[in-house]
């Protein structure tokens, strides 16, 4: 009888465990509806100046290094481009008010499945699923931190962010019970981004890590 | 106003005509080939430093990074970028090994078509092979410094990543001074070679990773 006890507190916790390791913190309190805009929240993509990461991509057994440089163009353009570190450039992505445009590819890059992960991957990096969308917010008493959650497709995207400085810390992606990504952030000084680290959980075997250079 | 307009564009291309003429058509291109051959043959062993600018045409952005650089007859080379990111790559005869931070990849020359069109451009055009090569059209400019070659692919495939490579030599024929590589969307990377020796003794230590 101890034993079955025993076993099913285990197999208990064990499911909790499961259902909360990726969820959002369970106290934290829901406020209110808002459209999320940059005076929200401190925007990846900086108006004034261009950042450059030094770059790594692990699919599956598959590792690509390289640079990414993204550039606000003009007011509602920016670019991200990812070039070799010998120069050569592989893609170039123009976002346009939130749309993603494939402007150009190296050939033996130009894959649908490959370039449609790449894709929402850099989207959720660059924070576009939240940017310009409503949001639930969430709160907890005497914390720095809300909680920002977008539904979309199925997807529950949950963005953690720092009252204080504005910026995104962490996202989890979670599709029903079970987290699909994660993305975690560290900044600079002056707020930029310096490091990126994004993780697919599941089938797919994907890593991106972005970290800031001077150039 | 419309004189002034009419000058402004007079001037402008003026300004073009002299950058154009600033490079004038070899005459004796036979002798300048045997120039190079000749570099070619003497040259075993290269060692320098090189700064690597790519310019991104569209969004008026340049990546500036610094290196050092080591080639070795017949097919061993090596790029070492030190700023502003760590980053080696050897070519050791058919293996290919790259460090980034502290994780070495090794790679078969042989089994990377892409690699290996990347490497032969580069070693040839290091050590001025290429002109015995067969997949570009090559014409031959001076100026009162310098000789450029400009090398446009002839293969479809090359065409489409290649738009032309711009080689430079000084007027001994000595070595590669520098490297204009243009894409088809004028994206340019420019490699400068500086503090050069050749035929120099390279340790073979330089061409392994560990």
């Amino acid at each position: 009888m101890q034993t079955f006890r025993l076993k099913n507190l285990l197999l208990g916790s064990l499911f909790v465990i499961l259902l909360t390791s990726c969820s959002p913190n369970l106290f934290f309190k829901y406020s209110k509806n808002e459209l999320v805009t940059e005076t929200l929240l401190h925007p990846i993509v900086n108006r004034d100046n261009s950042l450059l990461f030094k770059t790594k991509i692990k699919l599956y057994n598959k590792y690509f290094s390289g640079l990414i440089l993204l550039k606000q163009t003009d007011s509602s353009t920016s670019h991200l481009v990812f070039v070799t570190e010998l120069g050569m450039k592989m893609f170039d992505y123009e976002i346009r008010n939130n749309q993603f445009k494939l402007t150009y590819v190296f050939k033996p890059l130009n894959k649908p499945k490959i370039l449609s992960l790449l894709e929402s991957d850099l989207k959720l990096i660059l924070l576009q699923n939240l940017l310009n969308k409503e949001a639930s917010i969430y709160k907890k008493e005497k914390k720095n931190v809300s909680i920002y959650k977008v539904v979309d497709q199925k997807l529950k995207h949950f963005y953690y962010i720092d009252l204080k400085t504005k910026t995104v810390d962490k996202t989890i992606i979670k599709r029903r019970l079970f987290c699909k990504e994660k993305v975690h952030y560290s900044y600079n000084d002056s707020l930029f981004a310096s490091q990126i680290k994004l993780k697919h959980k599941g089938i797919i075997r994907l890593k991106i890590e972005l970290n800031n250079i001077s150039k | 106003m419309r004189n002034f307009i009419i000058i402004i564009y007079l001037i402008c291309i003026s300004c073009g005509a002299i950058a154009q003429t600033d490079y004038k058509v070899v005459k004796d291109t036979l002798s300048l080939k045997s120039k190079i051959s000749n570099m070619s043959k003497q040259t075993n062993s290269i060692e320098s430093d090189f700064i690597q600018v790519k310019n991104l045409s569209m969004l008026s952005e340049k990546i500036t990074s610094k290196g050092h650089f080591w080639f070795q007859k017949q097919n061993n080379m090596r790029w070492e970028y030190v700023s502003p990111y760590k980053y080696v790559i050897v070519v050791n005869k058919d293996k290919i090994l790259i460090k980034d931070e502290n994780k070495v990849k090794k790679y078969d020359l042989n089994s990377n078509k892409v690699f290996k069109e990347i490497n032969d451009i580069m070693i040839s055009c290091v050590n001025g092979s290429i002109l015995s090569s067969n997949r570009f059209r090559i014409q031959y400019f001076e100026n009162d410094k310098l000789y450029k070659l400009e090398l446009y692919p002839i293969g479809k495939g090359m065409k489409e990543s290649l738009k032309k490579i711009n080689m430079y030599f000084d007027k001994n024929v000595t070595s590669v001074v520098k490297l204009d590589m243009l894409e088809p969307s004028e994206d340019i990377t420019i490699i400068e070679f500086s503090n050069k020796m050749t035929n120099a003794n390279i340790s073979p230590e330089k061409f392994t990773l560990r």
